[in-house]
C-alpha cells in the first residue's frame, strides 16, 4: 500500500511538472497550435512527453507533414539527424530552442 | 544448423556450458566460435561470404570515418557493392532455385539451400552501419572480431531480428545473465517451438492444398486457405523470432522484438508497425524517411512517392518476380490510400460506435493483408491468376459445404482428416485468443512452469516432427 501511495505521489508531481512546463514554455504553446492544425483537433493539448504512442494519428505517414509545418511555423530547417532523434514533443521543443539560440 | 533440429538441441547446452565456464572477458570469443560453427554446419561456403563481407564493411566503416575527401566516394561505393551483391543473390535465387524452398502438398522442403545463408539480413545491417557512420550518428567500431560476431551471432544469423551494431556489440561484454533473463529465454524458446511445430506446421498442409497447381476449389476454400497462409506465415516467422530472442537471452543478450500481435492492427500502417518490426524499421530509417525528408516541401506527393519506393525495394528484397512486385505495389497502394484519406477516416471513426469501428478496422486490415499474401505465396503469376479465378467462382465449387469446403481444407472426408483439421483450427483460434496473456507470462521471467509444461505437452501431443526444420523466411 505504501509503495502504491509513493508511486501516486510521483505521478502527481510529474503531472504538475508537465502542466507547469506547458504553461511556462512559449515554444510548447506555439508547437501545440501546429499539432492542432496538422491533426485537425482543436482540443489537442501536448506536453513535453507527448509522443507517437499518445497522440492519435501521429505515425510515419504524418510525421514529416508535422515536421514541415513546424519548420514553416518557426521558420527554420531541421537536419535529417535532428528529425531522426525526435522521440517526443519535448525533443522538438529543445531542438527549436537550439536553433533559435544559434 | 537449423533451430528446430536435434543437432541444435545438443549444440545449445554445450555452448551455454562453455560460455559460463569461460572467464567473462573471453565469453564473446565462445559466442564467435560457436556462431562460426553454427554457420559452417549450415553451409561452409557461407562462412567465406560472411567473413569477406564483414571485413569489407568493417574497413569501409573505418575509412569513411577517417577519410575527409573521399568519404562520400567510399560510402557510396560500399553501398553499391553491397546492393549489387544482394540483387545478384536474389537473381540467382529466382533463376537457379539456389535458395528457394519448394512448397509441396504436405508442407514444404528445402530444395538446394543456402549458398549465402543469412546474407540478405546481415547485408542490411552492414548498410545501416555504414550509413550511421557516414551521417555521424555512430563511431566506427574498432574491434574486427567483435564486428564479425555482430554479423554472425548464431541466434539472429538466419533471419534476424535486424540489430544495430552499436547496441549489439555493447552487450557482448555485459555481466552474466540474470535468472529472470534466463527464464524468459527458456519460455520464449519453448513458445517458439510450440508456434512452429504445433501451429505453423499443422497449418502448412491445409494451406498447401489450395496452392498446388492442380487444385480446383470453390471460392470459400481458396479464400480461407489464403487467410490461413497469413496466419501460418505469422506463426512460422514469429516462432523463429521467439527462438532467436530466447536463445540470445540465455547468453544475457537482448534482441529486438520482431512482432507485436499484428492481427490486432486497426490499419495497414499499424500492421507494418507490428509485423517484422526490425525490417520495417530498417526500411523506414534508411529509405522512407530520407526520401520524405529530401522531398518534404512537396507535401503528400513526397509521402506517396516514398511509400512506393520503399515498398518496391522491400518487394525486391523479398525476391525478384512479378508476384513480389504486385505484393509490394498493393501495400504501397493501401498505405497511400490511408495517407490521403486520413482526415475522412478520422471523421468517420468519431461518427460510429467504437466497438464497430474496431471490429471493422481489424477485419478489413486482415483481409487486405491476406489478399496481398495471395501473391506473396503464389509460385508464379499463373498460379496467382488461377487462384483469383477460383476466388470469383461459386463458394463450394460443384459440391456442397462438407465436400466443397471442409473436406477440401481437411484433405479428405475421412474421420481422421476431419479430426486433425478441427484440432488445428481449435489450437490456432485458442492461441490467438490467449496470445497476449501467453506472451506476457513468457516475458515475466518468473518460474511460471505451468505454462511451460502445458506448451511442452502440446508440442509432444500435437506437434509436427516431420518437415519441421525449415522456416519460411529462410528463403529471403
Amino acid at each position: 500500500m505504501a509503495r502504491s501511495t509513493g508511486r501516486n505521489c510521483l505521478d502527481l508531481f510529474e503531472f504538475l511538472d508537465l502542466i507547469f512546463s506547458a504553461a511556462m514554455d512559449p515554444i510548447l504553446i506555439e508547437l501545440n497550435q501546429v499539432f492542432c492544425k496538422v491533426f485537425r483537433r482543436k482540443e489537442l493539448v501536448i506536453s513535453p512527453v507527448s509522443n507517437a504512442g499518445s497522440i492519435d494519428g501521429w505515425d510515419s505517414l504524418t510525421h514529416m507533414e508535422l515536421i514541415t509545418e513546424i519548420e514553416k511555423h518557426f521558420q527554420l530547417n531541421f537536419s535529417f539527424n535532428e528529425i531522426m532523434a525526435f522521440r517526443n514533443a519535448g525533443d522538438i521543443v529543445a531542438c527549436i530552442e537550439k536553433h533559435r539560440t544559434n | 544448423m537449423q533451430f528446430i533440429s536435434p543437432l541444435f538441441l545438443c549444440f545449445l547446452p554445450v555452448v551455454l556450458a562453455l560460455y559460463y565456464v569461460t572467464k567473462p572477458a573471453f565469453r564473446w570469443l565462445v559466442l564467435l566460435l560457436s556462431s562460426l560453427l553454427f554457420i559452417g554446419i549450415l553451409k561452409p561456403e557461407a562462412l567465406i561470404v560472411l567473413v569477406s563481407f564483414s571485413a569489407f564493411t568493417f574497413y569501409s566503416g573505418k575509412l569513411i570515418q577517417a577519410g575527409r575527401k573521399y568519404r562520400t566516394f567510399i560510402f557510396y561505393s560500399a553501398l553499391v557493392v553491397q546492393s549489387l551483391s544482394l540483387i545478384l543473390l536474389k537473381y540467382m535465387e529466382s533463376e537457379q532455385g539456389v535458395l528457394k524452398l519448394v512448397f509441396e502438398e504436405e508442407g514444404y522442403r528445402a530444395d538446394v539451400i543456402l549458398l549465402a545463408a543469412g546474407f540478405s539480413f546481415y547485408t542490411l545491417q552492414h548498410m545501416a552501419y555504414l550509413a550511421d557512420i557516414y551521417y555521424d550518428r555512430v563511431q566506427a567500431d574498432t574491434k574486427p572480431l567483435r564486428f564479425l560476431l555482430f554479423s554472425s551471432f548464431f541466434a539472429k544469423f538466419n533471419s534476424g531480428p535486424l540489430e544495430k551494431a552499436e547496441t549489439l556489440i555493447a552487450q557482448f561484454d555485459r555481466p552474466p545473465v540474470s535468472e529472470t533473463l534466463f527464464l524468459q529465454g527458456v519460455q520464449r524458446i519453448v513458445l517458439g517451438f510450440f508456434k512452429k511445430m504445433v501451429l505453423a506446421d499443422r497449418l502448412a498442409p491445409i494451406v498447401s492444398r489450395a496452392f498446388t497447381a492442380q487444385a480446383h476449389h470453390g471460392s470459400l476454400a481458396v479464400a480461407t486457405s489464403v487467410c490461413l497462409f497469413t496466419v501460418q506465415l505469422y506463426f512460422d516467422f514469429s516462432a523463429y523470432s521467439d527462438i532467436a530472442i530466447g536463445t540470445a537471452k540465455l547468453f544475457g543478450i537482448e534482441l529486438s522484438e520482431n512482432f507485436d500481435r499484428p492481427f490486432a492492427s486497426l490499419s495497414v500502417s499499424e500492421f507494418w508497425r507490428r509485423w517484422h518490426i526490425t525490417l520495417i524499421r530498417w526500411f523506414s530509417n534508411y529509405i522512407y524517411y530520407p526520401l520524405v525528408y529530401h522531398f518534404r516541401k512537396n507535401g503528400k506527393l513526397a509521402v506517396i512517392t516514398a511509400i512506393f519506393a520503399t515498398f518496391l525495394i522491400s518487394g525486391l528484397w523479398h525476391g525478384i518476380g512479378k508476384t513480389f512486385l504486385i505484393w509490394s505495389l498493393l501495400h504501397a497502394f493501401y498505405l497511400s490510400f490511408e495517407s490521403l484519406t486520413k482526415n475522412a477516416r478520422l471523421k468517420w471513426r468519431h461518427s460510429v460506435p467504437a466497438t464497430f469501428y474496431r471490429a471493422f478496422s481489424i477485419l478489413t486490415t486482415f483481409l487486405l493483408v491476406c489478399f496481398s499474401n495471395l501473391f506473396f505465396r503464389s509460385a508464379d503469376m499463373h498460379q496467382a491468376k488461377q487462384l483469383l479465378t477460383q476466388l470469383c467462382s461459386s463458394p463450394f465449387g460443384d459440391q456442397g459445404f462438407m465436400n466443397g469446403f471442409v473436406s477440401a481444407l481437411a484433405g479428405g472426408g475421412y474421420q481422421e482428416a476431419l479430426f486433425n483439421f478441427s484440432v488445428t483450427v481449435f489450437l490456432v483460434l485458442s492461441f490467438l485468443f490467449l496470445e497476449k496473456k501467453i506472451l506476457a507470462r513468457a516475458n515475466a521471467g518468473n518460474r511460471g512452469y505451468l505454462q511451460l509444461f502445458i506448451l511442452l505437452v502440446l508440442i509432444f501431443t500435437f506437434g509436427v516432427f516431420k518437415n519441421a526444420s525449415y522456416f519460411i523466411y529462410m528463403q529471403f
